[in-house]
C-alpha cells in the first residue's frame, strides 16, 4: 500500500504507532547466522566476509573490531545489502525474526530503513553537500512514515535538539559545508534516528573526529541508546572506543570472527593470540616514554593470498605446524556455554600467567561471565 | 608578553623556536595559526605537540622547517637564524632538518621506487653514486627493508607501513640532527603503529637524533616525548615533562584532553566530559584565555586578561589563571584572600 495514499488520519495512526511502540516484541533484535560474502575481483575470487554469526539482544550495545582489511566494513554492507554488485552474499540476516535476505526488494527497503540505521566514518561524503540539512533529515521519515511537510520539520528540530544542536531551526536551511566535523556527525545520527530504528549501526562513525570530539559523540550514542533502549553496534579499530560502551564484542581477523563474548570477558581473559596481542599493542598513559611498545609483526594477510590454517599463524609468536595447517574452528572452552567463543589451537591462559607472576594460591579463579541473555 | 622559555643554555638547544607567529590570508581575513609561541628542544630530545585539529601543530612544525617561512619570530637552529636566511645558505642547513608525514602514500612519489625514492636527497646534494648505493641500502637495512625485495618496487606496491619506513628512510639517509614528524602514525593501524614508533624510538637513540613529534594522539605522543607542549588555538597553554603533563596536567585542557583518550579497560568509569563544545573558529580566537569558552571554570578575568606561560615548579610551565596544582593557593589568593 503506497504511504501517499493514505489519508491523514490512518497517516497519524501509523505514525503513532510506530513511534510509541518500538518495545521488544521478540527475542533479539538482530541475528546474523553465517554471513559470508564473495567477491570477485581481477585478482581472483576473495572472501571478505566468512561465516560469521552474532546475535544482537534489544537494548544491547555490541562492538566489532579489528584492523583495516579485517572485513568489519564488508560485514556491514552485507547486512546492509550494499554490497558491491561483483559480491554473492549468502546466510542469514534476522531483524525482529524477519530475514531480510528472503523479502522482496520492496519490502525490504521499508522494514530495513525503518528497522536498521546506518552511520558512516567520514560524515562529508555521506551527507549530500548540495541539499539543505532540514531535507537530508525529513527525506527518510517522509518516506516511511508519510508525514508531511510541516510534522516532518517539526520532527527534524525535535531530533536536532536530542543529538545537541543549537538553533536547530536555523540549522535546516544550512548546507554541510557550514558546520564542523562534529556538527555533521551529529546531523548523521539525528538523520539515522528519525525512523526510530531497532538497530543503530556506527561504523567508524568517530574515526575521523578528534579525541574530544569523539568523546562527545560517543557519549551521545549511549544516551540516546538507554533513553531508546535501542540495539547500537559500535565498530572500530580502537578497542579502546568499545571498551567501555559495549556489553559484547566481535573480534575479526581477515574477514574471520577470531574471537566473540562479553566485553569484559575479551579484554580481561581473553582467548585468542590475536585479541590479546592487539591489547598488549596499544600505546597507554602507564608506561614510561622510550618504553619499547610491543608490537605484532609483519602485517595482515592479503585477502587473495590467504593459505591453510590459522589466518594469524604468520604473524603469532606462539604459531606450530599445527596452526599452519589445521583450520581451528569457532569453539567454546566450556562446553556448557556458548557464550564466548574463540579460533584458537593454542589459546591464552591468562590464568596461568598469573599464578605464574604472583602465586598467591587463595586467589580465586576468575568469575564466569554473566551469560549473553538476550534481553538485558 | 609572553615570557620568555626557562634559560636553558642557548648553544645547549639544537631547536630555538622564540615568539614564533604564522598567519594566513583566507577569503577576507587573517587567521592566525601559530600565535607567538616559544620552545626549545636539546640535543637528543624529543618534543611532543599535541592538541585537536586547528591548535597549530602542525603550521607549527611546517614554520619550523619554513615551509613557508614563520610571519614572524626567530627559529634558530644549532645557533644560527634561520628566518630570512639567503636561499643557498638555507639549503644546506636544510639537509640537516628532515620532516617525515602523515600519510606516508601521498608523500612518496607514485612514479618512483623504493631506492631512487630513499636516494633523492642524496643525489641533490651531490653524493657521489658509490656511495649513494651504500648509504641508500645501509639504511633501509636499518628500518627494516630488504633492498633486494622492496628496492625496485613503487609506493603502491608497498603496505602503509612498509611506506612509512621508506619514508623514515628517506628522511634519516641525509643524517639530519633534527626531524619534524607531522602525525607519522596517524593513519596506521594499531599492529603497525606500535612497529613505527618503536623503529623511531631506535633511530633517535642510535643517531641521537631531536625530534618535533606532532599527534593528536595523547597516549602516542606520552610514549615517545621528553616533553610535551599542549597546543590550543596557536598557542601553547601547557608545557611540561611527558609523565608531568599526562599525570598531573595542571591547564584545564590538558586534563580534558587526557580524560578523552579512549582507555582500553572495560572497568575504567566513563569520566563526565570536561569540555563545552566545539573548538572556536581561529579567525576570531576568544579575548583574554582562549580556552575560556569551553572551560568549566573560567572566571571573568579569564575573558579579561591574557594568561602568560609561567613556571609552576618542576619545570611545568602553564598558561592559566587558575592552574589545577603548583601555585594554584597564590593564584587564588588574589580573589580568595589568601589560603597560604
Amino acid at each position: 500500500m503506497p504511504v501517499a495514499t493514505l489519508r491523514t488520519g490512518e497517516r497519524r495512526a501509523r505514525v503513532a504507532q510506530r513511534v510509541s511502540a518500538p518495545g521488544p516484541g521478540t527475542a533479539d533484535a538482530l541475528v546474523v547466522e553465517g554471513l559470508t560474502c564473495d567477491i570477485e575481483t581481477r585478482q581472483g575470487r576473495i572472501r571478505p566476509v566468512e561465516d560469521v554469526s552474532f546475535t544482537l539482544g534489544h537494548g544491547r550495545s555490541l562492538g566489532i573490531v579489528g584492523e583495516s582489511g579485517s572485513g568489519k566494513s564488508m560485514l556491514v554492507r552485507s547486512i546492509m545489502g550494499i554490497t558491491p554488485s561483483t559480491a554473492t552474499v549468502t546466510g542469514r540476516v534476522l531483524l525482529e525474526d524477519v530475514d531480510l535476505r528472503q523479502l522482496p526488494r520492496k519490502e525490504r527497503r521499508r522494514k530495513l530503513g525503518a528497522g536498521i540505521s546506518l552511520i558512516f566514518q567520514d560524515p562529508m561524503s555521506s551527507l549530500n553537500p548540495v541539499v539543505p540539512i532540514g531535507r537530508q533529515i525529513t527525506e527518510g521519515i517522509r518516506f516511511h512514515f508519510g508525514l508531511n511537510r510541516d510534522e516532518a520539520r517539526a520532527r527534524a528540530i525535535d531530533l536536532l535538539t536530542q543529538v545537541g544542536i543549537s538553533e536547530p531551526e536555523k540549522r535546516l536551511r544550512q548546507y554541510p559545508h557550514h558546520l564542523s566535523g562534529g556538527m555533521r556527525q551529529r546531523v548523521m545520527i539525528a538523520a539515522a534516528l528519525g525512523c526510530d530504528p531497532k538497530v543503530l549501526i556506527a561504523d567508524e562513525a568517530t574515526t575521523a573526529l578528534d579525541v574530544t570530539v569523539q568523546k562527545q559523540i560517543l557519549d551521545l550514542l549511549k544516551e540516546i541508546q538507554e533513553a531508546r533502549k535501542m540495539s547500537v553496534i559500535i565498530i572500530s579499530h580502537d578497542l579502546g572506543v568499545v571498551a567501555g560502551r559495549t556489553d559484547d564484542l566481535v573480534v575479526m581477523y581477515a574477514g574471520q570472527v577470531v574471537e566473540k563474548g562479553p566485553t569484559k570477558t575479551l579484554f580481561k581473559n581473553n582467548r585468542h593470540r590475536y585479541t590479546a596481542a592487539l591489547l598488549d599493542a596499544m600505546p597507554d598513559l602507564s608506561g614510561e616514554p622510550h618504553q619499547k611498545l610491543h608490537t605484532i609483526a609483519g602485517s595482515p594477510p592479503r585477502p587473495t593470498k590467504l593459505g591453510p590454517g590459522c589466518r594469524f599463524a604468520r604473524r603469532c609468536t606462539a604459531a606450530t605446524d599445527e596452526c599452519r595447517e589445521q583450520v581451528p574452528a569457532l569453539r567454546s572452552d566450556d562446553p556448557g556455554s556458548e557464550t564466548h567463543l574463540h579460533r584458537c589451537i593454542w589459546p591464552v591462559d591468562h590464568r596461568a600467567d598469573q599464578a605464574v607472576a604472583a602465586v598467591p594460591a587463595a586467589q580465586p579463579p576468575d568469575p564466569k561471565p554473566t551469560p549473553n541473555a538476550g534481553q538485558p | 608578553m609572553t615570557t620568555t622559555v626557562e634559560p636553558v643554555d642557548q648553544d645547549e638547544a639544537l631547536l630555538s623556536v622564540q615568539h614564533l607567529v604564522q598567519r594566513f590570508r583566507v577569503k577576507g581575513a587573517t587567521l592566525e595559526a601559530v600565535s607567538d609561541i616559544s620552545f626549545d628542544v636539546a640535543r637528543g630530545e624529543v618534543v611532543g605537540l599535541v592538541g585537536e585539529s586547528g591548535c597549530g601543530k602542525s603550521s607549527t612544525g611546517r614554520a619550523i622547517l619554513q615551509l613557508p617561512p614563520p610571519t614572524a619570530g626567530s627559529v634558530r637552529f644549532a645557533g644560527t637564524e634561520i628566518t630570512g636566511m639567503p636561499r643557498q645558505e638555507f639549503r644546506k642547513v636544510r639537509l640537516r632538518m628532515q620532516m617525515i608525514f602523515q600519510d606516508p602514500v601521498s608523500a612518496l612519489n607514485p612514479r618512483r621506487r623504493v631506492r631512487d625514492l630513499v636516494g633523492e636527497g642524496l643525489v641533490i646534494s651531490g653524493v657521489k653514486r658509490e656511495t649513494i648505493k651504500r648509504r641508500v641500502e645501509e639504511m633501509l637495512d636499518l628500518v627494516g627493508l630488504d633492498i633486494e625485495v622492496v628496492g625496485d618496487r613503487r609506493p603502491h606496491e608497498l603496505s602503509g607501513g612498509q611506506c612509512q619506513r621508506v619514508a623514515i628512510a628517506r628522511a634519516l639517509v641525509l643524517r639530519p640532527q633534527l626531524i619534524v614528524c607531522d602525525e607519522p602514525v596517524a593513519s596506521l593501524d594499531v599492529s603497525i603503529q606500535g612497529q613505527v614508533l618503536n623503529l623511531l624510538e631506535d633511530m633517535r637513540a642510535r643517531f641521537g637524533l631531536s625530534v618535533v613529534f606532532i599527534s593528536h594522539d595523547l597516549s602516542v605522543v606520552h610514549n615517545i616525548s621528553d616533553r610535551i607542549a599542549v597546543m590550543y588555538l596557536g598557542k601553547i597553554v601547557e608545557l611540561g615533562g611527558s609523565n608531568a603533563v599526562t599525570r598531573r596536567p595542571a591547564h584545564p585542557y590538558s586534563r580534558a584532553l587526557l580524560q578523552a583518550v579512549p582507555v582500553a579497560d572495560p572497568d575504567a568509569p566513563l569520566a563526565p566530559s570536561q569540555l563545552k563544545g566545539e573548538i572556536p573558529s581561529p579567525i576570531s580566537p576568544p579575548s583574554g584565555c582562549r580556552f575560556r569558552t569551553r572551560c568549566l571554570q573560567a572566571q571573568s578575568r579569564c575573558a579579561d586578561e591574557v594568561p602568560v606561560l609561567r613556571d609552576i615548579g618542576g619545570g611545568q610551565l602553564v598558561a592559566c589563571h587558575f592552574p589545577l596544582h603548583g601555585d594554584v593557593a597564590k593564584s587564588r589568593g588574589d580573589a580568595a584572600g589568601g589560603e597560604a
